[in-house]
């Protein structure tokens, strides 16, 4: 997996546990997201910087427990604009939040996922182009990407154009996919191989 | 608040959901069986927000991620609105909502929709924006022919697939991927009217007056 979509994984593993927990120290929530400590930590500083997390300072109940006698320090969900992940570009030393309507960026595969899920049971892909805004060749490549991983389905008998549906909704989060086709759905947060379709 | 509405097949729930998608909004369907709390519901798992016990809890919490994010919320077939149970106490809570979270708020809905709107003070007095779709007209539907086609289409078969289609987009997007379909079979770039008549074909597979 490239290292742009690995941080931008690790960045949606920590904003979806940063929002279900609401209170946190670093440690528990490396934990939970299962990245790397130094990652945790510039995440959490830049959405400190951001005005998204309050340091709380550290938890007594923790001290006693703690093997230096020093508990973690405690952090807290203080600007919660929704379930799309804040992502920090290193790069470009920049905070940008999808959930905002002003956001600078929109990402074509989220627009993509966005417009099948409200025509949901029928649809064809020139609909989705025209509502997501996408060229023919990219909605089709989005497609047959959806298709293979168990969302989408081409309805029978074939016709042309061909007619989708939508048959696994599984949140307002797009499946994020890798160059190899593995993907991994943060709606819930599960991961599969091509072709074997989640259940 | 805001209001969208216009009769069946006018291009309305593509529209709205072009900017939904283009703006980040939330965009939901409304469903017959609505309730209070099955709006809240619904909501909720949009915004991925825990649901609680207690609908005011959840109700706090939508209305925090939707004052914070700012992001507007549009209601498409609103006419299912009417459907459920108690309409004026789901309106009250959209109003609730809207009130407290402070964000925009469109009803997507057909024309009956619009004139049962009308009835009630409260939500109506709320909606400072109106956007009637109407019926196309000849110069629309030369518009996404050149937009969509991919063969010509000429002025008197354009004039017949308007005339039939009583100018609903959707019966003219349809009835010109007809005409796009007998272009290809016969490998031509121009289709009129004499032709799409000796095909003997139709622009749609059953002839219905939508409007009168």
């Amino acid at each position: 997996m490239a290292r742009r979509s690995r941080q931008s994984l690790s960045q949606t593993l920590l904003w979806l546990n940063i929002r279900d927990l609401g209170e946190f120290s670093l440690t528990r929530l490396q934990r939970l997201a299962n990245v790397s400590y130094r990652e945790v930590y510039r995440y959490t500083q830049e959405l400190i910087k951001g005005g998204y997390i309050d340091e709380l300072g550290e938890a007594p109940q923790d001290r006693a427990v703690h093997p230096i006698g020093r508990g973690p320090n405690i952090y807290r969900l203080v600007r919660d604009t929704g379930p799309k992940p804040v992502r920090y570009y290193l790069e470009r030393d920049e905070l940008i939040d999808p959930n905002l309507p002003d956001c600078p960026t929109s990402d074509p595969m989220d627009r993509c996922w966005q417009a099948i899920r409200i025509y949901g049971q029928r649809f064809t892909a020139a609909q989705i182009e025209e509502v997501a805004d996408l060229k023919h060749r990219e909605c089709l490549d989005y497609l047959r990407r959806f298709i293979k991983c168990g969302y989408v389905r081409k309805l029978s008998p074939p016709t042309r154009p061909p007619v989708y549906r939508l048959i696994r909704n599984s949140g307002p989060l797009c499946p994020m996919f890798s160059k190899g086709g593995s993907c991994f759905d943060p709606n819930t947060q599960e991961r599969h191989e091509p072709d074997q379709p989640l259940t | 608040m805001g209001l969208v509405f216009g009769f069946a097949g006018a291009g309305k729930t593509t529209a709205t959901a072009r900017t939904a998608v283009s703006a980040g909004a939330l965009y939901l369907r409304c469903s017959p069986v609505w309730t209070p709390s099955g709006l809240l519901d619904d909501l909720a798992k949009e915004l991925r927000v825990n649901t609680y016990r207690r609908n005011q809890a959840t109700l706090r919490a939508v209305v925090d991620v939707l004052d914070q994010s700012r992001r507007a919320v549009f209601l498409d077939d609103c006419d299912q609105l009417f459907v459920c149970n108690e309409p004026l106490k789901l309106f009250e809570s959209i109003r609730y909502i809207h009130d407290q979270a402070n964000v925009p708020l469109l009803f997507v809905g057909q024309e009956t929709f619009e004139s049962k709107i009308r009835r009630w003070e409260q939500p109506q007095r709320r909606i400072s924006e109106i956007i009637e779709f109407k019926p196309l007209s000849l110069d629309d539907a030369a518009a996404i022919a050149q937009a969509r086609c991919e063969v010509e289409v000429t002025e008197d078969l354009l004039a017949q697939l308007h005339k039939e289609c009583d100018g609903s987009c959707g019966r003219i997007v349809v009835g010109l991927s007809a005409i796009e379909k007998l272009g290809r079979q016969q490998e031509i770039k121009r289709v009129d009217l004499d032709l799409w008549k000796q095909s003997g074909l139709r622009f749609f597979l059953q002839m219905q007056r939508l409007r009168s």
